[in-house]
This record gives structure tokens, sequence and C-alpha cells, in this order.
């Protein structure tokens, strides 16, 4: 037997409906206006999991970027007061040369002496360099300046210099479990042994002046000597813009694999979370034809019955 | 003749039937109304015809579709109630802007930002800033959860006060019913009064209904006889010991067994889904303390080794082993305490051994005091917190570093070793240094210098002989470097003690020695407010050095570490989320199940006892074409009467 369909019959059923259709109507125009699917965990509780998992991702990025450009820019300075150096150590050959070479006249090596006191501090200042006010070459060590003259000749001028900086290098976090050391320790670029930049300088400074006495022919043979001392300077110093080049190409690397990740990263928390906006406008569209016709329906239901035939 | 009486008796039933039309219409909306309709039966008497009679006005019911309706009532109070509270609980664990995981994420990226720039005191005071506001949320969230646990209890209180209500109300319908049904009366309109309160009832229990004669129901709830006759029982909620809350009937403390209805939903929230959400929250915040805090406690501020600390938790007592009084776990391991001549920068290393299962805080203060010879003096605060002072021109931390010198030396010769850098590796242990040969550092040829770490493997191998500058730096791995002095050795020896961790019993976290946060739940975890008063505090260094984040960076490894339960706490914030979006989806899906089964129901219901306009029009126009009929019947009567009575006259 079919079901007597009365008027509270007819009511909780337009009823149920239109409650229906009205949550469902809220919910795509909620999506239209945010453009997001997932509103709430409940929406999609698989996606909000990867949601959180997709954007903490990203934000990790950010700061390993920012830390990578830190990092860049302290070895950039530390690229450029290291080519100093070497064009220092390059000048410095030069004066070796020139004063090892039999047709200079040895009245000139007091003002190439002169001209190496200048080397020697404009190395002591580079080496000493700082960016941001934290020192470039003393590893941890940042604040204090990492080399110190330990002694100087009766004229006032560097016999030693030592370095008091950090035995450690600054390691930054720039990408996940990759670190790079971001401050170099000073002495394992200016003073490794055998290849300390100023004593190399230093020595060159007191031959020209020929402190210890020699005659010309052993003072010119130990100033082609120092050449070779100059140039192990030299190439500690090359090697050490090698190492920072090559830090410098590592983190580029690191920071283009670290946008590359986040453009995925970004496109996937899109993919997850965005409401295709054409597919809700459609659905939309039919949602409010369909409360509109359910609207007219009820109107219509209610508007006969037999009541009204009754005169 | 009996005519008259017949018609009568015809007019009586015909406006019985309009009325009755016009009950049936005037309540077809009324909630729980059901329809009734008229029984008729000739009227015989001495087994003649009199007329007709009206036997029974009916009340269209039927007894299995209401009960299921009431079951889905019962069902559907439960699962609406779960609901309400699930979704408080989403809305809190929802991720966004300003949440707990927000926040967690920015402090950890604040943590590898400072990596970068570690003496940087502005970013020292944002990351503070974010710490802090971490504390906050959790706090909030804590408090949340409380409000909305308080706000159910009085949520419950005032549903059990209405179904109390419910109970006094049908047990005086109850006696209307039977005082009118005892008599041979019928009290339709009441009985759908009742049902309407049972209805009611049902929605905040599970309930059973026992038929009793003239019409009495007694109502059984939770498994309790709630109303029984015209006698009503009063239900009450109560907290055990252990604040679990359970109805039970006033006067009597057994627990009733609440299956459905919303009060069933409003205990399990209350019981179990809010409360579940505190613990889950203390674990993220306890985790999150120590975590850092152990991490924290084993570095160095900006301004190096300390004079004094004072521990920022309290135990619960000073002289019992610290397994059952401490604050955060502690387990059997070491500490190691670094103390600083402040004069000569001269610094050692002692390693004291802490069992949480024999030392007490007052023990544990002891024996650091022993372990440093007085240069740092342990003891414990009248409210059961450990603090440290130094002996003055001293200073102390745990950040494990090596000391100034190394430990056993025998060169057998002239030449001393110094020994510098940051332990990198990833064990403690004693490295074991070995001069292999005999002779002077830097002349003799074949002179070497071998590094075996705690398991004897060999690490590095450095000359020292020919070629090698006395006094320069030779790296031994792990980022420590040797240099040894002019001088001789004969096959030479020392030890230099490394320490990866310096604090492996979690003693200093516990105690709050040194942390950065302070508390050891959701609500009392705060930044310590000597830190947040002082970014200099923050211990981002290992070796004491302002360019050193090392520290900063073992913290930053936290997020990465399965901490909770093997979840790291973005894993566990996610799964909370996840799993409170999970359970109102179960619950949504449960209820747009009963809403469609309900819908069914009711058309069943309505389908039986709801009240059809157009049948009642009809009805309407039956009942008034009897009464023309019976009316024109009586006429016809008198008519002929009066043809009878001008024959006659």
């Amino acid at each position: 037997m079919d079901l007597r369909i009365t008027f509270q019959t007819q009511l909780n059923r337009q009823t149920a409906a239109l409650r229906k259709q009205t949550d469902a109507l809220a919910r795509l125009q909620q999506q239209a206006s945010t453009g997001l699917r997932v509103q709430s965990p409940s929406d999609d509780p698989v996606a909000t999991a990867q949601l959180l998992r997709l954007r903490s991702e990203d934000g990790r990025r950010d700061a390993q970027q920012a830390n990578g450009s830190t990092v860049q820019t302290k070895l950039d300075q530390a690229n450029t007061q290291l080519l100093d150096a070497s064009s220092i150590l390059s000048r410095a050959r030069e004066i070796a040369t020139d004063g090892a070479s039999d047709g200079n006249d040895p009245t000139a090596f007091e003002t190439m002496a002169r001209e190496v006191d200048g080397l020697i501090d404009r190395m002591m200042t580079l080496a000493n360099a700082r960016d941001d006010g934290k020192a470039l070459f003393g590893g941890t060590s940042t604040k204090r300046d990492p080399f110190v003259v330990t002694s100087t000749d009766s004229f006032g001028r560097p016999a030693t210099v030592a370095y008091q900086g950090s035995d450690d290098p600054a390691a930054v976090t720039v990408g996940q479990g990759q670190q790079v050391d971001m401050l170099q320790p000073g002495e394992s670029i200016f003073q490794r042994p055998g290849q300390d930049v100023f004593q190399a300088l230093i020595g060159l400074r007191d031959l020209l002046r020929n402190t210890g006495g020699l005659p010309l022919g052993s003072q010119r043979q130990a100033l082609s000597q120092q050449v070779g001392t100059l140039d192990q300077s030299q190439q500690a110093i090359l090697d050490s813009v090698g190492g920072v080049s090559a830090s410098l190409e590592s983190i580029q690397g690191i920071n283009n694999r670290l946008s590359d990740l986040k453009l995925q990263g970004q496109t996937d928390i899109s993919n997850l979370e965005s409401a295709d906006i054409s597919q809700v406008v459609v659905q939309l569209t039919a949602q409010q034809n369909l409360l509109t016709s359910t609207l007219a329906v009820t109107r219509m239901s209610f508007d006969q019955n037999l009541l009204d035939l009754l005169r | 003749m009996n005519s008259f009486e017949i018609g009568l008796s015809a007019l009586r039933a015909s406006q019985r039937g309009i009325d009755l039309a016009g009950q049936n219409l005037a309540n077809a909306t009324t909630p729980g109304y059901h329809r009734q309709s008229l029984l008729t039966s000739a009227r015989v008497v001495a087994g003649e015809g009199l007329g007709v009679e009206v036997t029974q006005v009916r009340r269209l019911y039927e007894a299995s579709v209401e009960n299921a309706l009431r079951t889905n009532v019962s069902r559907s109070g439960r699962v609406d109630a779960e609901l309400t509270t699930l979704r408080k609980v989403e809305s809190l664990w929802t991720p966004g802007t300003g949440t707990v995981s927000d926040r967690t994420e920015q402090l950890f990226n604040g943590l590898a930002q400072l990596t970068a720039r570690p003496d940087d005191v502005a970013l020292r005071q944002t990351f503070l800033s974010t710490a802090a506001g971490l504390a906050g949320e959790v706090n909030n969230l804590a408090r949340s959860f409380t409000q909305t646990r308080n706000d159910l209890r009085g949520e419950i209180d005032d549903s059990v006060a209405k179904l109390n209500a419910g109970a006094t109300r049908l047990a005086s319908l109850n006696q209307q019913i039977e005082s009118i049904e005892r008599v041979g009366g019928q009290a339709n309109d009441l009985r759908d009064q009742r049902d309407e309160v049972i209805k009611d009832i049902a929605s905040r229990v599970d309930v059973r209904t026992i038929d009793q004669p003239y019409g009495v129901v007694n109502v059984i709830a939770a498994n309790a006889a709630l109303v029984v006759g015209t006698t009503a029982a009063q239900f009450q909620a109560n907290a055990d010991s252990a604040g679990v809350l359970s109805l039970s009937v006033q006067g009597a403390t057994a627990p009733l067994t609440v299956s459905e209805g919303s009060l069933a939903g409003q205990l399990n929230a209350y019981n179990q889904i809010v409360t579940q959400q505190t613990p889950a929250l203390d674990n993220f915040a306890r985790e999150l303390a120590s975590s850092i805090d152990s991490v924290h406690a084993t570095g160095l501020g900006l301004d190096g080794p300390v004079t004094t600390a004072l521990g920022s938790r309290a135990v619960s007592s000073p002289t019992a082993p610290l397994a059952t009084t401490a604050p955060l776990p502690v387990q059997a391991g070491s500490l190691y305490l670094s103390v600083t001549d402040q004069s000569t920068g001269d610094r050692t290393l002692t390693q004291i051994a802490i069992d949480p299962a024999t030392q007490s805080l007052q023990d544990v203060a002891a024996a650091i005091t022993t372990a440093s010879g007085g240069q740092v003096t342990g003891t414990v605060t009248s409210d059961n917190r450990l603090q440290l002072q130094a002996q003055s021109g001293f200073a102390f931390d745990f950040a494990g570093r090596i000391p100034s010198d190394p430990t056993n030396v025998m060169m057998n010769g002239t030449t001393v070793p110094t020994i510098s850098g940051n332990y990198t590796g990833s064990a403690n242990g004693t490295y074991s240094v070995q001069v292999v040969g005999s002779g002077t550092v830097g002349v003799t040829a074949n002179l070497r210098l071998e590094a075996r770490d705690a398991n004897n493997n060999l690490v590095a191998s450095v000359n020292i002989g020919q070629g090698y500058v006395p006094g320069t730096p030779v790296s031994i791995g792990n980022g420590m470097t040797v240099r040894l002095g002019a001088g001789t050795t004969s096959s030479g020896s020392f030890s230099i003690p490394v320490v990866a961790n310096a604090d492996t019993s979690g003693v200093l976290a516990a105690t709050g020695v040194g942390s950065l946060f302070q508390g050891q739940d959701a609500l009392s975890l705060k930044v310590r407010p000597e830190v947040m008063s002082d970014p200099r505090q923050l211990a981002g260094s290992r070796d004491g050095e302002p360019g050193d984040g090392s520290n900063f960076a073992r913290m930053e490894q936290v997020r990465d570490q399965p901490v909770l339960a093997g979840q790291t706490f973005q894993e566990y914030l996610a799964g909370q989320s996840a799993s409170a979006g999970s359970a109102v989806q179960q619950r949504e899906d449960q209820q747009q199940a009963l809403q469609a089964l309900g819908d069914r129901l009711q058309a069943e219901q309505q389908s039986v006892s709801g009240v059809d306009v157009n049948e009642e029009a009809l009805s309407l126009l039956q009942h008034q074409r009897e009464f023309e009929m019976a009316a024109r019947f009586i006429t016809v009567v008198n008519s002929t009467l009066d043809d009878l009575v001008n024959i006659v006259s």
C-alpha cells in the first residue's frame, strides 16, 4: 500500500530538502569566495595532515633560503677580501722580484720597504675585515679582531702577528641536513703552517731593509727566495678563494634546489587545498537552480487542497 | 415509534464526525498529534435497530514505528551532542595563522635563522617573542579545553534537570490518563502529550516503555526505572574521585549506563572527547619543554659561562628519588660540568653520574658540589628548586666543551700538548692521543701523533716530526686540533674527554637549570622570564663564541626528531587535527544516516498518524451530508406524522 502523504509529510520533506540544498549552497559559496576546498580538518582529514606537512616544509625552506642569502653575502665579502689579499701578495712578489734583480738600484730598497709596510697594514686590515660589524675571518669569534700584532721592531713596525680568533668555523643550516661554513677561521687562511702571509710580507720588508746585515748579493738571493715564500702564501690565499667559490657555487645550487622544491611544494599545497573554481561555479549555479525550483514546488504544493473547493 | 430517536442519533454521530474533522484539521501541524477517527456501529436495543452510535474515537497509532522513531531520536541525540563538542575540538586544533602548529613551525624556523645570525640580539628578541607566543597559544588552547569541559558540565546539569522535569510531568500525565480511562473514557490527546514528553526524554537518554492497564506507561531510562505508574524518580550527575562524570538515580550511588541520547553524547564528550585533549596537549608541551630545554641547558649564551643558576622547575620532594619527584623524566646518565677560572680562562670538565632511582635533588646538588671540588655549590631552595652558585672567580656551564688542557698527560719529554676546538662527534667518551716514535717535535723524521676515539678506532694520524712547525695546529678530526710545543717526547700520550651530549640524564631539563621554558604542562608552559628579559642568555653557542650558532642548530634539529610516540611535533599536531577532523566526519556521516532514517520513519509515522487535510475535507463533506440526510429524515418523519395528525383531526 502506498504511504499516505499528509500535509506534515510534505512539510517535513520540503524542509529537509531545503535544509540540504541551503547547506550545500553555503559550502559552495564559501569555496567560491575563499577559493579553498579544505576549510577545516573534517573537510578532508588526510589532506589537512598533508597540508600541515607541506606548509611546514615551505616555511622551513623560507628560513633556509634566508640563511643561504646571509651566507652568500658573507662569502661574497670574504671572496672580495681574499682577492684583495692575493693582489697584495702579487704586488709584494713584484717588489721581491724587482729587489732580487741585479739591475735594480739598492738605494730604492727603502722605498720598496715602505710600500711593503703599506701592504702589511692593508693585509692586517683585510684579515680583520668585518661585515655588519662581525669579523669575517675569526671563525665563530666574530667580536674581537682575529689577528693582532704581538710584537714590533724598534721602529714600532709589526714584527709578529698572531691569530686570536676561533678554530671553529661558523656553520649555518642552508638545507635539510646541509650546513655550510659561513665564517672560516682566519688562521687556516692567512697563517697556515709554512704559508704564513704576514710572516712572508714581514720577511720581505726586513730583507729589503736588510735587518740581517747581509751582503748585497746574499740580500738579492734571499729576496729571490722570498718570492717562493710569497708564492706559497699566495697559493694558500688562492686555495681559500677556491674554497669560498666552491661554497658559493654550492649555496647557489642549494638555493636553486630549494626554489624548485618550494615551487613544487606550493603547487602541491594549491592542488590539495584549492577549490576548482570553474567546477564550483557550475555546481553553484546548478544548486541555485535546484533551490529555486524546490521553493517553487514547495509553494505550489501548499497552494492547492480540497478545502479550497469547499463552499 | 423510534424514528425521531434514530434521526437524533444520526444527527449526533454526524456532529461528532464534524467535530473530529475539525479537531484533526486544527492539529494538522501540532507536533506529536495523532489523527483520530470515528468508529460507529448500529444502535441495537432489544434486538431492534435504534439508529447509530459512536463506539470509539480511535487514535491512529503504530507502536513499532513510534518505537523506532524514539530510538532514532535517542541515537540522533547522542550523535548531535558528540558532534557539537567534536566541532569545538576540531576548531581548536584547526591549523592556521597563530595556532600552535603555526607557532611551532615559526619557533623552529626562528632557530634555523639564528644559526646564520647567532649574535643578532634583535633576532634573538624576535625568536623569544615567537617562543612566548607559542607558549601563550598552548596555554590558551589548554584553557579552551578546560572551558569546553566546564561548559559541558553545565549543559549536562541542565539536561538532567529537564529530564527530571519531564519525568515528573510524565507521572502526572499517567495519573490523568488513568483517571479518565479507568472509567471508560478516552484520553487520546493526553496520550499525545505524554508521547511528546517521552520523546523529549528519549532525546536525552535511551528509554524503554512498558504498557500498564488503563493507559499507564512505565518508563525505563538508562536501564533504570524513571517513571513507574504515577511515581517519578529523579536522576543526578556526579563525578567520581577520578573526575569521571556519570548519571545515577538520586539517593543511589551506582552509575547508570547511558547508551543513547544527548546525555550519553555529553557524558562521552565530557569523560572522553574533551578529557583526552588536555593530556594530548600536555604531552606536546612537556615534550617541547623537555627536548628544547635539554639542548638549551647544554649551550652557552652570549656572555658565556654563568656564576649562578636557579632551576625553574621544582621537585615534589627534595629528599625522595628523582624518579618519583621530578616534573620531567630523568634517566640514569651523566652530567658534564665545566668550571672556568675567570682569571686564567682555564677550564675543567667533570663527569657526574646521575641515577634517578637512588638520587634525590639534594643528592644531585651535593654531587655537583663534590665533583667541582666546591668551585660550584649546589643547594636546594625552600621551594624545592636546584640552585647552583660558583665560587668567586669561577664560572660554570654544561656545554661539555673539551677542557683547556688534556688529561692523563705523559709525554715523557719536554714538549707540551695543547688542545682546542669544539667536538662535533656524536658520542661521549675519551680520545686517546699517542705519539708514535721518539724524538724532537718538528725535527725527528717519522714522529707521528695518532688519535683514537673511545672505541679505539684510529681517527687521525698526523706528522709532528720533520716538517711540522711546533705550535701550529693539527686537526685530529671531529672539530678538534692539537698543538705540540717545541721539545722532545718518547712515545708520549694524553687524553681528551669529548662530550656530544653534556646531559644524558635529562636532569637539567627536569630541574629547569639553564632552560628556555619553564612549566611542565600546557597550562604552565612559558618562556623563562630571565631569558625573556635578556636575549643574551639564549644559549645558541657551544663554544662560547658569539658567531657560533651550533646550539641553535641542535635545537632546530629537534623538529625532525620523533619525540612524541614516534612522531615529530609537526606530525603529532597534524595527527591531532586529522583525528579531530575524522571524528567530526564520522559523526556527520552518522548524523546524515540517522537523519535519513528519521525522515523515512517520520513519513511512515505520518502515513499512519498524520492528518491529511484532503481526507479531513472529504470527511467533513461526508459528515455534512450525513447531517443533512438525518435532518431530512426527521423532516420526513415529521411530515408523515403531520399527515397522520391531519387524518385524525
